[in-house]
């Protein structure tokens, strides 16, 4: 059976429909602002985490530059011999040590969900007298690929054929415009120690970072460490990808604590990028509050402004034996209807903009607007929107329970 | 022959503060028996209306001592007071004071809905049995505020009667009614108190009104200077 309160505020509500479907529209402009707002940052951050993730590994393993060490340390002993001191990057291999190890332990962590040796190798391309210089990766290109979606940024020629051509390489297509250079073309390769390797074309890629095409190329491990002049136990980086990148801070430690060697994790790597990502939040966190916060106000006014209204009301309901506390009821029952046609209305324009949004195309490797529907952000949304009319209501609520119907019957 | 007392008071004062402190009442103590149609008089200041705020439960800002049924009113919280209001007295208003969105029906079911002795079905039934004994059950469904003054005023006492109360309280109840309405009302105040025994206090200044009730309490300047003959 329906309450008698529950009943009182409809009619109240359905008195005043006007007033109702302006604060609820209040109320759903507010909720569709939050919903797109808060969709809309978890839409770009996931593109542009894809795009970190693209180049950067979540944690890194390789080996630091050390500085060389003076031969006798203590200098305040009066030995008689003095040491000149004159420090320096030391002139140590990057090599990890038995990298095959490393990789098989890293990835018998839980945490880690794929682990893979890199080479990388400063290196010039040569076509006639033309030259470029430019990083070359020494990778398992299977392995690369699940981790980095290189096969994201394809243009030409497929990734197996790397596999199977031993002094293969793939060029970013900025190198290749260059050196006008085409797939199945020969491409002469200078290692920074001199090595000379003949290499042939066999794919060409492209990203949404100009320099990284005009620089990048990828290779078979063994070319790598042919063009440094080491042999195949030489490894410079193991990159490492985990379940969850948000905890990588922590886990580099882990990381670093199992293999004994520097790890770097891509938060540290890309400081700039997530600084930028936290001003993001934090902005759109108060946009959306600040619009919340006038819907809330709208409901406020509005039952703040029948309180006023129905004072008479009020005073009968008490003289026939209503209590404070089912005043409020009344009240804060009417607000939330009020919040939940808002709501309601609000989700639906929020679906429907968030609909709209995810059909403009922008181009690049983006694509489309990097938007979806988010059920956690709308869940949110919703219970947002019911606690900021619950709020609205509750303070005009509170006055309306106070009203003393003696002082309203003797004017 | 000894009556069942259904109010009595002990002892009431009030004061006013504002502008300066001034008693309004002072030293008020009287008892209403169960089935009598009292009515309190008194010029303009003399504390009538006062007074039935007090006995009514809304004001508790006063001295002395309250009881309803022989249970003591002064000192119940303000909650344990509207559940009392609720199931014991009834209220009519000089200005009728209906609830304008609501149907007369609904005006009526209401304080027995907040009840919650009775069905929805059943206390739809037990209203519309008092809008007929009041003579308005045509009008049940139209909005309080289509009614006539004299028609709304029926409608008030219907919904004072339909938790049936011990006692009604009567703020004026003809005050700006004309003669003929006067007269239906006072009817049923009488009926009201001889066949269904319940109590009718009335604040009133018609005189012949007071005349016709069972007995007349006078004030003056916040005292009882008449307590009117018990019959």
């Amino acid at each position: 059976m329906k309450s008698v309160n529950t009943e009182i505020a409809l009619t109240h509500i359905l008195a005043r429909k006007r007033q109702t479907l302006v604060a609820s529209m209040g109320v759903a402009v507010g909720i569709a602002i939050y919903i797109c707002l808060n969709t809309l940052i978890i839409g770009t951050n996931r593109y542009s985490d894809n795009a970190i993730f693209k180049t950067t590994p979540h944690i890194r393993v390789y080996k630091d530059d050390q500085i060389s060490q003076p031969l006798s340390k203590d200098t305040s002993q009066k030995t008689g011999t003095i040491v000149i001191v004159n420090p320096k990057i030391s002139n140590i291999s990057k090599n990890l040590i038995n990298p095959v190890k490393l990789v098989n332990d890293i990835k018998n962590k839980p945490e880690v969900t794929a682990a893979t040796p890199m080479v990388t190798a400063n290196i010039f391309y040569n076509n006639g007298k033309s030259q470029l210089t430019g990083v070359g990766w020494g990778i398992n290109i299977i392995e690369a690929d699940e981790m980095f979606d290189i096969q994201s940024t394809w243009v030409d020629g497929n990734m197996r054929t790397l596999l199977n051509t031993p002094n293969g390489i793939i060029l970013g297509v900025g190198i290749a415009d260059k050196l006008s250079l085409k797939m199945n073309d020969n491409v002469s390769i200078i290692s920074s120690i001199g090595v000379i390797k003949l290499m042939k074309v066999v794919g060409l890629f492209k990203t949404s970072n100009s320099v990284t095409d005009k620089s990048k190329s990828y290779m078979n491990l063994a070319a790598a460490q042919q063009l440094l002049g080491e042999g195949p136990n030489y490894v410079t980086d193991i990159y490492v990808e985990i379940k969850n990148p948000e905890t990588a801070p922590q886990y580099a430690s882990v990381i670093s604590d199992l293999t004994g060697y520097t790890t770097e994790d891509w938060k540290s790597a890309n400081e700039l990028f997530v600084a930028g990502k936290k001003i993001r939040a934090v902005m759109f966190l108060f946009i959306s509050w600040a619009i919340l916060l006038v819907a809330a106000f709208g409901i406020y006014n509005i039952l703040n402004m029948t309180v006023s209204q129905k004072l008479n009301d009020i005073a009968i309901l008490k003289a026939n034996g209503f209590s404070g506390k089912d005043v409020v009821r009344i009240f804060v029952m009417e607000a939330m209807i009020m919040g939940i046609i808002g709501t309601t209305i609000g989700f639906l324009l929020a679906a429907i903009i968030v609909n709209l949004l995810s059909r403009i195309y922008i181009g690049a490797d983006l694509g489309y607007f990097p938007i979806q529907f988010e059920l956690s952000v709308s869940l949110t949304g919703l219970g947002v929107g019911m606690l900021v009319t619950f709020l609205a209501g509750y303070v005009p609520a509170r006055k309306a329970a106070r009203v003393d119907p003696v002082a309203i019957f003797r004017k | 022959m000894e009556r069942e007392i259904v109010l009595r008071t002990k002892g009431i004062g009030k004061y006013f503060y504002d502008p300066v402190k001034f008693k309004v009442l002072d030293d008020i103590s009287f008892e209403a028996y169960k089935g009598e149609f009292l009515t309190l008089i008194g010029k303009s200041g003399s504390g009538k209306s006062t007074l039935l705020y007090i006995l009514s439960t809304m004001d508790t800002d006063y001295e002395g001592e309250l009881f309803i049924d022989e249970e003591k009113i002064t000192g119940q919280k303000i909650n344990k007071l509207a559940t009392i209001r609720n199931k014991n007295i009834g209220f009519i208003f000089q200005f009728h004071y209906l609830l304008p969105e609501f149907s007369c029906l609904q005006n009526v079911m209401i304080p027995a809905l907040k009840l919650g002795k009775y069905s929805h079905q059943e206390v739809e039934e037990q209203a519309y049995k008092r809008l007929e004994i009041l003579g308005v059950k045509d009008q049940a469904l139209k909005p309080a505020s289509k009614l006539s003054g004299g028609q709304q005023q029926r409608v008030a006492i219907a919904r004072a009667l339909i938790n049936n109360p011990k006692i009604i309280m009567c703020d004026e109840p003809t005050g700006n009614l004309d003669s003929k309405n006067t007269q239906i009302v006072f009817d049923i105040f009488k009926q009201i108190a001889q066949e269904f025994h319940q109590t009718i206090i009335a604040v009133t200044h018609d005189i012949d009104f007071a005349k016709a009730s069972d007995r007349t309490i006078e004030l003056a300047d916040g005292k009882i200077i008449s307590h009117g003959l018990v019959k």
